[in-house]
């Protein structure tokens, strides 16, 4: 039995650099919990196929569609975000989670990814695999749907 | 809640990721390791072969690939035996298998399916194969024993796999969850239509299916199906109500998957085919043409009727009303006739269809102008304006955003500036910067304080950074800001830097024009622009607002019908009560009779209720549900009482100045009211909203009080499905559509609803992975009915590809 050290400390390297992102876009995909096991479930495949992922030219895209498919084995209704904690924001609106989890999957990643955490367009359509205009037809799309299904107009 | 949105997904999932906490990265390994990790050298430059379906060897070749790696893992599922490199079972490349031989494969599958040879359909499969299906709301995996029952099945019922189209070019096995060998399978995909015993006998369309082979050497080693709209439950729901009442003993066993042995399965088909037949017997023939219509006269007065898209924020379209009356498709509903206007997906792609002095213009999302007399059909015209177009709109109109009826230019936006004119014909050149748009990154509309919609703000993202700009009436851009990456720019906006136009001193009432500083300054600074005002929450035919503005010892409110431009009534007069804060939120209006209104205004920082008689506005006690939290209040309107829902309780009142909380524990968690004929109130809710489990359950009232199912209620695939919209028609109908079912069920009385299919082209497009699409909602104005959705193509944004028009029979 051999163990490779530079593998793994590369490996780590970049799953604790990625694991935020992977973990936010398939948070977005299948809510809270079952997109944090995706996560998980997506960082170990990866780790076992590390001399593949690393080789890819978009190794975020690449783990990301495989933590998708996992998570889409045990998908089998709409993601489930965490309720709204009124005390420590009492300016969200209570019915936000559910109402991004009734977004089309796309809309609801876009929405999630860019304003929730901040991502920019580029980033977003690269782990799309899209352009940016599509995200931002996605977002604005998004947008007013959040919006007709929380009946607000700001 | 008085919070822009993105704000609020801003702050709700920065504390959501707090609370969901990282992936423990160190358990992630610790699991792997010891869930039967082990280390074998494959220091060796040549790759094993591979065969798919076992990752563990996919993840030891891929291994391989990599000369100058000296060790590789293999991995085993729950105490697996790990083989060595030199495993025995796997299967050398086939250089000479190429997508000519793959391609064969999937004709002999089909050949043998259509000619019932089950057994010769299942000597195409590898030993190893997988049999998935999957279609827009759920997916199931078949074992091998349920897959040939799934043939049998097929088969006995006399099942025809017809009109296929495979790919012309069959491709190497993509990659999607495990690494595979390009060189040893090819994926071929199929399109074809599934006629079975149903669809046979009732001569209803095929249901659409697609099929994956992963076409291996071996055989095939993986199938995989994606079952189109309608699928097996959407066409075969009417056949199988009929035998629930005629042979209530084999509701079940004509089902699929009703069976656990091949004979089983082999005899449930044949019974669904003899049922099947019976079934169609009892089916009245296709009505004819009614005689009494005169098709010449409708030609010369074709008359317009109008379309307003709900679910496209206001997007209006227009047909000749003899095209609509023209081409129909039985319907369901009586007499009642169903037509379909197909919109072209690629012109709702680039931000919605423009109204014209002369029909209809739109630029498609590659630059190209399109215009129409009719929104039915199209033509490409040579652009008069340098650079590429982004997109046309009225002044005033927000992309996929609501539409102004004062607005009275159009602009036209290029990448080398903005073009603007009166009438579409004479065009003149008003800023040469324009917004932000596809080029360049995020756009985001700000309305601003001076009229109704002012201020744009863009954050424009280039290679060399990000800018900010801004305008009013998108004409003349200012860059405000302009920053070397956009990381500083994004921290602007989260700040709120950026956000509204001018501020407002509550002390003297002096409006500034300014951007706000930050987002505290914003929340509690008052604005005269549409942050202080309140609409009347769509959809509506009039828009209601009600503006507060303003000093602290001089108030005046103001409730205007902006659809009509007049004023239907004014408070005036020092109301400390209100406070500075800024009102804005929801206004829900309610007619308590033929001279009260009710007008309650919630979300906002304090809610408020007011009554109008006449032209008086009244202020009244605030009302207990005025103050809580959370979405606006349902109201539900009886012959003497209005109830107000909440998610947590609800009152009822007789006159709208006092309130009795109504007994009871739990209420309904309301989604959407209805009052349909004879007060009866339909309300569509989610009993079970606080899990998130499950799907929207439909609850009757005669009372407003006493909840209760429908007898009869629409009955839906899935527990899964959630409700998208309710409406109604002045005939007395009314509808529901269900989110991924292309169906509308209707009802008179919010007891018996009864399913109307309606004629949405089937179009599975080419990426299924996301479904073929969502009923967006119905609405309803007078004699018409639109059903609106999203279908995506796989390649860009969803699109609205069908609008379904109800025309009353003549």
């Amino acid at each position: 039995v051999l163990l490779n050290e530079s593998l793994i400390d590369s490996f780590t390297e970049w799953a604790e650099l990625v694991e935020p992102k992977l973990r936010h876009t398939l948070t977005a995909s299948f809510g809270s919990q079952l997109g944090k096991d995706a996560a998980a479930d997506a960082l170990a495949h990866a780790w076992v196929h590390w001399d593949v992922v690393s080789t890819n030219d978009n190794r975020l895209g690449y783990v990301y569609a495989v933590g998708r498919n996992m998570a889409r084995r045990s998908a089998r209704r709409r993601p489930v975000f965490l309720p709204v904690d009124h005390q420590r924001l009492p300016d969200v609106e209570p019915g936000l989670p559910d109402a991004i989890a009734c977004l089309p999957e796309r809309q609801r990643v876009v929405i999630t990814l860019v304003y929730g955490y901040q991502w920019t367009l580029s980033e977003v359509a690269m782990l799309l695999g899209t352009e940016k205009s599509t995200v931002q037809s996605h977002a604005e799309r998004g947008l007013a749907r959040l919006r007709r299904s929380l009946g607000v107009e700001l | 809640v008085n919070t822009p949105l993105t704000d609020q997904i801003r702050d709700y999932f920065g504390d959501a990721d707090r609370e969901q906490g990282a992936v423990d990265l160190a358990a992630v390994l610790r699991g792997v390791e010891e869930g039967g990790v082990v280390l074998v050298d494959v220091s060796r430059v040549d790759p094993p072969p591979v065969r798919r379906r076992s990752w563990w060897v996919g993840g030891l070749a891929a291994a391989a690939t990599v000369a100058v790696v000296v060790a590789g893992l293999v991995v085993t599922r729950n105490g697996d035996e790990a083989p060595d490199a030199a495993d025995t079972t796997l299967t050398p490349s086939d250089p000479s298998f190429t997508a000519e031989d793959a391609l064969a494969v999937a004709d002999e599958y089909f050949e043998r399916y259509n000619a019932g040879d089950v057994a010769g359909v299942l000597g195409l499969f590898a030993a190893e194969a997988t049999y998935s299906s999957r279609w827009c709301c759920d997916s199931a995996e078949y074992t091998p024993e349920l897959f040939e029952m799934l043939l049998e099945w097929d088969v006995a019922q006399g099942t025809q796999l017809i009109e296929r189209v495979c790919s012309d070019s069959a491709q190497p096995a993509a990659p999607d969850t495990e690494p595979v060998s390009a060189d040893t399978e090819v994926a071929v995909v199929c399109e074809y239509g599934n006629d079975n015993a149903v669809t046979q006998a009732g001569r209803l369309d095929p249901v659409p299916i697609r099929l994956t082979l992963v076409i291996g050497s071996d055989g095939i080693d993986e199938w995989s199906e994606f079952i189109g709209t309608p699928d097996y439950v959407a066409c075969c729901e009417v056949f199988g109500g009929w035998v629930g009442r005629n042979h209530p003993d084999e509701a079940v066993a004509i089902e699929f998957g009703a069976w656990t042995t091949v004979d089983e399965a082999r005899a449930g088909g044949e019974l669904r085919a003899r049922r099947a037949a019976e079934w169609a017997a009892t089916l009245e023939p296709s009505a004819e043409a009614d005689p009494t219509v005169d098709e010449s006269e409708s030609a010369e007065a074709p008359g317009v009727t109008t379309i307003e898209l709900s679910s496209l924020d206001g997007v209006v379209v227009e047909a000749p009303t003899d095209l609509v009356t023209s081409e129909v498709s039985p319907s369901s509903i009586g007499d009642l006739q169903w037509t379909a206007i197909s919109v072209d997906p690629a012109l709702l792609a680039a931000g919605g269809i423009v109204p014209t002095p002369a029909g209809f213009a739109v630029v498609r999302s590659d630059g190209q102008l399109l215009l129409s007399d009719d929104a039915i059909e199209w033509r490409s015209v040579v652009s008069p304006f340098p650079g590429r177009l982004n997109e046309v709109r009225v002044s005033g109109q927000i992309p996929l955003g609501p539409q102004h009826p004062q607005a009275a230019e159009f602009l036209m936006d290029t990448t080398e500036g903005l073009w603007v004119s009166s009438d579409f014909v004479t065009w003149n050149l008003s800023g040469t910067s324009s917004r932000a748009s596809a080029p360049h990154g995020l756009a985001e509309w700000i309305t601003g304080p001076e009229f109704l919609e002012t201020t744009f703000v863009s954050d424009v993202e280039t290679p060399d950074g990000a800018q900010l700009v801004h305008a009013d009436w998108s004409i003349d851009w200012d860059t405000l800001v302009l920053q070397v990456g956009d990381e500083t720019l994004r921290q602007r906006l989260a700040d709120g830097a950026v956000l509204g136009g001018n501020s407002w001193d509550a002390e003297t009432g002096i409006v500034t024009p300014a951007l706000y500083a930050s987002y505290e300054d914003f929340d509690t600074a008052m604005t005269l622009g549409d942050h202080n005002q309140a609409y009347e929450r769509p959809p509506s035919g009039v828009q209601i607002r009600l503006s507060i503005s303003g000093t602290v010892d001089d108030w005046v409110i103001l409730l205007e019908d902006v659809t009509h431009g007049e004023t239907l009534g004014s408070i005036t007069g020092s109301l400390p009560a209100l406070g500075p804060e800024d009102p804005a939120g929801r206004l829900s209006r309610v007619t308590l009779d033929d001279t009260l209104e009710l007008l309650a205004r919630s979300g906002g920082r304090l809610g408020a209720a007011f009554l109008l008689s006449g032209d008086r506005l009244e202020l009244v006690q605030p009302p207990p549900w005025v103050s809580l939290p959370g979405s606006a209040p349902k109201f539900v309107v009886t012959d003497d009482e209005v109830y107000a829902y909440y998610d947590s309780g609800a009152w009822r009142s007789a006159d709208g100045r006092t309130w009795q909380a109504l007994d009871g524990d739990e209420f309904p968690t309301i989604h959407q009211f209805f009052t349909g004929p004879g007060g009866v109130v339909v309300a569509a809710a989610d009993p079970t909203a606080a899990e998130l489990q499950g799907g929207s359950v439909l609850l009757r009232s005669e009372d407003g009080i006493n909840w209760a199912p429908p007898s009869q209620p629409p009955v839906l695939p899935s527990d899964q499905i959630w409700f998208s919209h309710l409406a109604a028609a002045e005939s007395g109908f009314l509808y529901l559509a269900y989110e991924t079912e292309f169906a509308v069920w209707t009802s008179t009385d919010g007891d018996i609803w009864e399913r109307v299919d309606a004629p949405i082209p089937v179009d599975l497009g080419p990426d299924p992975r996301f479904g073929p699409g969502l009923a967006m909602g119905v609405t309803s104005s007078g004699t018409v009915v639109v059903l609106a959705g999203e279908r995506y193509d796989g390649r860009a944004a969803p699109t609205t590809a069908w609008i379904i028009e109800r025309v009353a029979s003549r």
